[in-house]
């Protein structure tokens, strides 16, 4: 049952790993963290679930849509919450997006109803590969998280804004000298960190079959965690710290017992950050 | 018309006042230093140039048009670039990483031309790279044998030549130079007036703070000379070296520091 | 989803949120109205089954008031959102008992909720009455507390005697959710399975909050059972199936209390849910008339077959009706003639309160075939 349970560990790291690359984006670009990245995963569940059941649509389109309406919420957020605040400090946007989270929730409950919606299933096949059994979705959904990290490793390296991206989260004032429109950059690197974690909130929903408003709590704080444990700056500190978390969790219901699973996960970051305060891959401090 | 005129422009600081009443012109083609004692008012000059210091009396005309409510970014859109009195390179980019930056404004690709990546959009990345390449050779292969390399890991002068080709991979009509010897020894300093000149030469407009007096009497055409917020005087190198006034406030006032 | 319920059901939960609930509706009474609070997770995780009782009840109460009320009073009810958090029940008691208007309570949801407020009601002299805690040390606990969903000292045996005597499973597993209801409803299953000579070959438990059963479900599946016992609701069974489904894991048969039956767990589950073992106490096909009056005032109103949940909380509210209509809307009186309930007529079968002052209930073997619940008769 081992390399099951890691299989099944892999598919859910990845999926934290996309919402954790969201907090990396957010946190790397404008140092601020925002509360409401759940509720935009969540939103962007609900977007694709309803593309998938009320317009039958296949699960790709479903996928770009739940990406589409997160990216557009994100955009929003940056524009409500971030923007006029730019020069207030870390407090007031972080207190907005509390807030932000709450009515997010709340609006779901009005618009889609409390109860969880069924999600229908896609690939419900199973292959053999070396006499165990795989899950073809699971092998769907790690193709997708490493598909869109490709994506935005080209974007962010080979590309004009992804420079862009880079040189403002290294120093803002400088890339703004360069001509670096330095909000449209937080406009779109929070728009674009919405857009993983809708990509994930999609692909979760049609691995459990369902989605519901409170959803993104968990995957929001297992989101965070992960990209506190990878470093809060580094992208591939993110995925590794989405998938050991996936992983540690599904290995502790194996060996222990499932009411351990978050206890064990936390705990093993707990470690690893006081063994290691900057994270897996982070950088000591910043300096700007 | 001048490239850059600055009219009576006053900035204070919680009644501080940091500029008053400043006005001065920079022509095409010229090297103008910008020199005074610290606390002159020199830099918040430069960032009020450059779209980081708003003011509230007075006009700045670069190219004819105002930029007293523009952001920095559209600053540079109009041809200004700068570099700063602090080292402020991005640490974990490469050196051409940075060439590239610098060249921003002249790239057209959207976010969505990226995603895409139409042919014309590779052409536009290649023509990038040739032309951070020929702003590098103006820096012997100082910068250009480390392309790849990190900013962090470059020498201290290196980093601050590095600013500079970022600064010029903007193309720029006029570059502001913030004390770019800050920190350098004796030998790299002289480096910097060769520097200047050819930036001139290729038909860059410079304006120069620099506290070195042999780079400003080496590089520059025309001085001007701020004290306590106030422009005391202006005029070419020869003549400020003479200028009692420049004597007292500068000389005078470093000697009692010494 | 129809306009106008979708309307009023945002109206409801608006005003249930902002707590704006107990502002009273203008009416046309001219009498004092008898006030009943009732304690409910209207958000929160165990939303869905609170807005189930929310639903009864309300229909409940408009049935009542059309026909004169209680003696010419109008029922009004007091909901409080407890989101069935042991937190909020136990405030929400604090303040329904200094509620001079308030005669009694209905409530709590999760047996965890209910057995925190219960020492408050116990000090206060309150009844607290409620709909689905089956907990056995719940109602024992105060003379004022009565349950009459049954007890899973009642229904553990029973589903242990499906499971061995009628289906012929002896190699078993539990899975059951990690609350006070699902600790004890496994601990009563897997008490009187060893009895009858069963074998237990282990037992696991997940969080309410969880949706992610892949894990638990690759671990058991390793330890190779017959049937896996399941004490959960059907919202986590729903999921549950369709991951175990995904898994290709097809060769064990599932089973789970009463808990499991509604409509929804059919429709979320879909195909991976035919073949489920469960129980129920409430029937929407029971051609009884209480019953059939009650299935298609539901329907009508809510355009939604009635559950297990809408009919115990409707089930309650005209059992207190009735209290209240022989004895007046006394605390203490309430309590005493509760406790002498004699065969009230209940849509999930008949009340009679034992000297614990819980309700022995007469369960169906179910089954789902072909996306149904039907009757297992062999």
């Amino acid at each position: 049952m081992l390399v099951p349970q890691l299989i099944n560990g892999l598919t859910q790291g990845s999926l934290y790993a996309l919402v954790a690359i969201g907090f990396v984006l957010i946190f790397g670009t404008m140092n601020l963290v925002t509360f409401a990245h759940g509720e935009v995963y969540m939103m962007g569940a609900f977007a694709g679930a309803l593309a998938m059941t009320v317009w039958h649509l296949p699960w790709f389109v479903a996928l770009a849509m739940g990406m589409a309406a997160a990216w557009v919420l994100g955009f929003l957020i940056e524009k409500i919450a971030f923007r006029p605040l730019r020069t207030a400090g870390h407090m007031p946007p972080l207190l907005i997006t509390i807030g932000l989270s709450i009515i997010l929730k709340d609006l779901a409950v009005i618009l889609f109803g409390a109860e969880n919606r069924p999600v229908p299933s896609i690939y419900e096949q199973t292959i053999r590969v070396a006499g165990i059994q795989i899950s073809v979705l699971q092998i769907v959904i790690l193709g997708v998280a490493a598909g869109l990290v490709v994506l935005l490793r080209l974007l962010i390296q080979g590309t004009k804004i992804g420079r862009a991206m880079r040189a403002t989260a290294q120093d803002h004032e400088a890339a703004y000298a360069m001509g670096v429109n330095v909000h449209r950059v937080f406009s779109i690197a929070f728009a674009l960190a919405s857009c993983l974690g809708g990509a994930a909130g999609v692909m979760i929903g049609i691995y459990y079959n369902a989605v519901y408003p409170v959803m993104g709590a968990a995957a929001g704080l297992k989101g965070f965690a992960a990209c506190i444990f990878g470093g809060l700056t580094s992208i591939p500190g993110a995925i590794l710290g989405g998938i050991i978390i996936g992983v540690v969790e599904n290995l502790t219901v194996q060996f222990l017992a499932s009411g351990y699973r978050d206890v064990v996960a936390f705990l093993v970051m707990v470690i690893v950050l006081v063994l290691r305060p900057q994270g897996l891959l982070g950088r000591k401090l910043r300096t700007v | 018309m001048s490239l850059l005129e600055i009219r009576s422009v006053s900035v204070s600081f919680g009644g501080l006042a940091a500029l008053k009443q400043v006005s001065m012109a920079v022509d095409e083609g010229e090297v103008v230093g910008l020199i005074g004692p610290n606390g002159a008012g020199k830099t918040t000059l430069f960032n009020c140039l450059s779209g980081f210091q708003p003011f509230a009396e007075g006009h700045i005309l670069f190219r004819g048009a105002s930029i007293q409510t523009l952001a920095p970014h559209r600053v540079a859109a109009l041809g200004l670039a700068r570099t700063f009195q602090t080292s402020r390179i991005f640490k974990r980019m490469t050196v051409l990483d940075h060439l590239l930056v610098g060249h921003h404004l002249h790239q057209r690709t959207g976010l969505w031309a990226a995603i895409a990546r139409p042919a014309w959009v590779a052409r536009e990345e290649a023509e990038a790279r040739e032309r951070a390449h020929r702003t590098l050779a103006l820096f012997g292969d100082r910068l250009s044998s480390r392309l790849h390399d990190f900013a962090e890991s470059l020498s201290y002068a290196n980093r601050r030549r590095l600013e500079i080709a970022r600064a010029l991979a903007a193309e720029p009509r006029l570059l502001l130079l913030d004390e770019p010897t800050a920190g350098m020894n004796p030998h790299e300093t002289g480096g910097i007036v060769q520097l200047i000149k050819m930036i001139r030469d290729l038909g860059v407009t410079v304006l120069l703070i620099e506290h070195d007096m042999k780079v400003i009497m080496g590089a520059s055409d025309r001085i001007v000379v701020l004290d306590h917020g106030e422009k005391i005087t202006e005029g070419l190198p020869e003549d400020i070296r003479r200028n009692e006034g420049v004597i007292q406030a500068y000389m005078g006032r470093r000697q009692i520091r010494a | 989803m129809k306009e106008g319920i979708m309307k009023r059901r945002t109206l409801m939960r608006l005003l249930t949120v902002l707590g704006l609930a107990f502002l009273a509706a203008p009416s046309a009474w001219s009498a004092e109205p008898i006030h009943i609070a009732v304690s409910a997770p209207l958000t929160g995780n165990f939303a869905e089954y609170g807005q189930n009782w929310q639903k009864a009840i309300n229909m409940a109460v408009e049935w009542i008031n059309a026909a004169g009320g209680i003696n010419g009073r109008p029922i009004e009810i007091l909901y409080g959102d407890s989101k069935s958090d042991p937190k909020d029940s136990a405030a929400l008691a604090q303040k329904f008992t200094s509620d001079s208007r308030i005669a009694a309570e209905i409530g709590d949801f999760s047996s965890t909720a209910s057995m925190a407020a219960q020492p408050i009601y116990d000090r206060a002299g309150m009844v607290q009455l409620s709909p689905t805690t089956s907990h056995p040390m719940w109602a024992p606990g105060s003379p004022w507390s009565f349950g009459i969903v049954g007890t899973q000292a009642g229904e553990g045996p029973f589903m242990a005697r499906y499971a061995i005597e009628k289906l012929g499973k002896k190699k078993i597993a539990v899975l059951h959710i990690n609350n006070d209801w699902g600790i004890a409803s496994k601990d009563y299953f897997i008490h009187a399975a060893k009895e009858m000579g069963a074998q237990i070959l282990g037992v696991e438990s997940y969080f309410e909050t969880d949706k992610d059963f892949t894990a638990v479900l690759t671990k058991l599946r390793g330890l190779k059972p017959e049937l896996i016992y399941v004490p959960s609701f059907y919202n986590e069974m729903a999921l549950m199936s369709k991951q175990r489904e995904k898994l290709g894991w097809t060769d064990a048969v599932v089973m789970g209390p009463g808990s499991l039956y509604s409509p929804k767990l059919l429709e979320l589950g879909g195909s991976s849910v035919n073949g489920l073992y469960t129980s129920a106490v409430f029937f929407p096909n029971d051609p009884r008339p209480e019953v059939q009056k009650f299935v298609k005032g539901f329907e009508g109103k809510y355009k939604a077959t009635p559950n297990m949940f809408a009919a115990v909380a409707y089930d309650a509210i005209n059992l207190m009706a009735e209290t209240i209509r022989k004895v007046g809307a006394d605390r203490k009186a309430i309590r005493d003639e509760l406790a002498k309930t004699k065969n009230f007529p209940g849509v999930t079968g008949k009340i009679n309160f034992t000297e614990r002052r819980d309700v022995i209930k007469d369960y169906r073997h179910l089954v789902v075939k072909n996306g149904q619940f039907t009757l297992f008769d062999k």
